[in-house]
């Protein structure tokens, strides 16, 4: 196995912390991939809107209310998340094998990745900048309570707190409690008040006032 | 030894910015940039894995690494992969940025077969999950400690919990192991484990009561508690 060395490229100099020198090394590479004939004009774009527009998570959110109405789904949902995700057309790279963890009164799930930024990408896109902050990653697994709060978000203290550090390749995301005051909503109703912060676990949903 | 990546449990980071999030995926457009070309370089065959990935970063010198914006990691990883895996060279790189106009090249037609493969890869993802001959060698329920190294490569078992007690909570797939495959495409398979562990495991009397850290670890990261030597439960008080 390799042992740890420096890259020669960030041994002589700094990696330029200037977004214009960032982009111009980008570049670079972009063409040179096309000079290869690896890239064509429009790759990129097309990845970029796929990440921006497409996948999302208006996803995860239809997942969880279609828990919270259909109890076998959930039960499908919790012994193979990928599976059931799918029969929602939802899926594919970083969740091909996704695990629901679900919240109960007294247990409350929150996910982080310590080593990088570990995600469940097809129901949630790309992670916001915080999920992926060493503030997030290096405090979350020691004092949850303590994160919680600057979120917003203060639990009973005899609520078990289960941090889900995702270190090999299943991908988790929260199923959250259906809250109180929501027998009269439907599934499209429920699934927005589905946050991304909810199946991320650093929110609750919150019924209607 | 842990490396500079390894940031569970490390104290001097400070609140969480949540204020920060505009709900925006890319705030630059070399971050977009970074995040393509390494999506379509993985559909390209250009990357094996994304241990090798991982690893290139975590190779970043440690002051590099703390000071690197999160895309610029992913783009220094991705020029490192793609030197060191014999598609570009460090030097064209390097000569090309500098000129007045990086990016600009003949009209390039994306090559046959590419954009299906973008498409499959982002919808379908990858076959990482096997089996194995042997069965699992851990059960449910089943007390384990992890190993501990000195590691020097790389690893998916977080310092913090090295030489921990814990409980099998779940049977996992077999994946890919990091630390074999992060060097050798061909590297073994191992099944996983998802492993529970208290708090105070953990962070002895500053962790809470009430809470508990869960990860996944690789069959070889673990062995079974000798029952003679397990730790008595501890105190909830």
């Amino acid at each position: 196995m390799n042992e740890f060395r420096s890259d020669p490229s960030t041994a002589q100099g700094r990696y330029p912390a200037d977004p214009q020198q960032l982009l111009a090394r980008a570049q670079a590479i972009e063409a040179l991939l096309k000079e290869r004939g690896a890239l064509g004009d429009d790759t990129v774009a097309r990845i970029v809107a796929k990440y921006e527009s497409e996948i999302g998570p208006l996803h995860g959110a239809r997942v969880v209310a279609r828990a919270w109405v259909d109890p076998a789904f959930r039960q499908r949902l919790l012994a193979d998340a990928s599976a059931a995700c799918q029969e929602l057309g939802v899926g594919g790279l970083q969740g091909e094998r996704m695990v629901a963890l679900a919240d109960e009164d007294d247990v409350h799930h929150v996910i982080v990745c310590t080593l990088c930024s570990c995600y469940p990408w097809p129901v949630l896109g790309l992670p916001p900048g915080w999920y992926k902050s060493p503030q997030h990653r290096s405090r979350v697994v020691a004092e949850p309570r303590a994160v919680l709060a600057e979120f917003g978000l203060t639990l009973p203290d005899t609520t078990e707190i289960r941090v889900m550090d995702s270190t090999a390749e299943v991908r988790y995301f929260v199923l959250p409690l259906r809250p109180a005051g929501t027998e009269d909503l439907d599934e499209k109703a429920l699934a927005a008040l589905v946050t991304r912060d909810c199946l991320i676990g650093v929110a609750l949903p919150r019924g209607p006032r | 030894m842990r490396n500079v990546h390894d940031v569970g449990g490390q104290l001097g980071y400070g609140p969480i910015d949540v204020r920060a999030d505009d709900g925006r995926v890319f705030h630059s457009p070399y971050e977009s940039l970074a995040f393509a070309l390494t999506m379509a370089s993985g559909a390209n065959g250009f990357f094996h894995n994304a241990d090798e990935r991982r690893f290139a970063m975590e190779r970043l010198p440690p002051d590099v690494y703390v000071r690197c914006a999160y895309w610029e990691r992913w783009l220094a990883a991705a020029e490192m992969k793609l030197v060191e895996n014999g598609v570009l060279d460090f030097d064209a790189i390097r000569e090309r940025e500098q000129t007045v106009d990086p990016g600009a090249t003949a009209p390039a037609a994306a090559p046959e077969g590419l954009n299906d493969a973008i498409d499959n890869l982002i919808a379908r993802g990858r076959a990482l999950a096997g089996q194995l001959p042997e069965p699992h060698r851990y059960a449910v329920g089943q007390r384990v400690h992890t190993r501990v190294t000195n590691n020097r490569h790389h690893t998916r078992l977080p310092g913090y919990a090295m030489g921990r007690e814990g409980v099998v909570v779940a049977q996992l797939p077999a994946f890919p192991l990091p630390d074999a495959v992060a060097s050798d495409p061909d590297g073994p398979s191992e099944w996983t484990y998802r492993v529970r562990f208290e708090a105070r495991e953990l962070w002895g009397q500053d962790g809470g009561a009430h809470d508990v850290v869960m990860l996944d670890a690789f069959e070889s990261y673990l062995r079974a508690t000798n029952p003679t030597t397990a730790s008595s439960d501890r105190e909830t008080s």
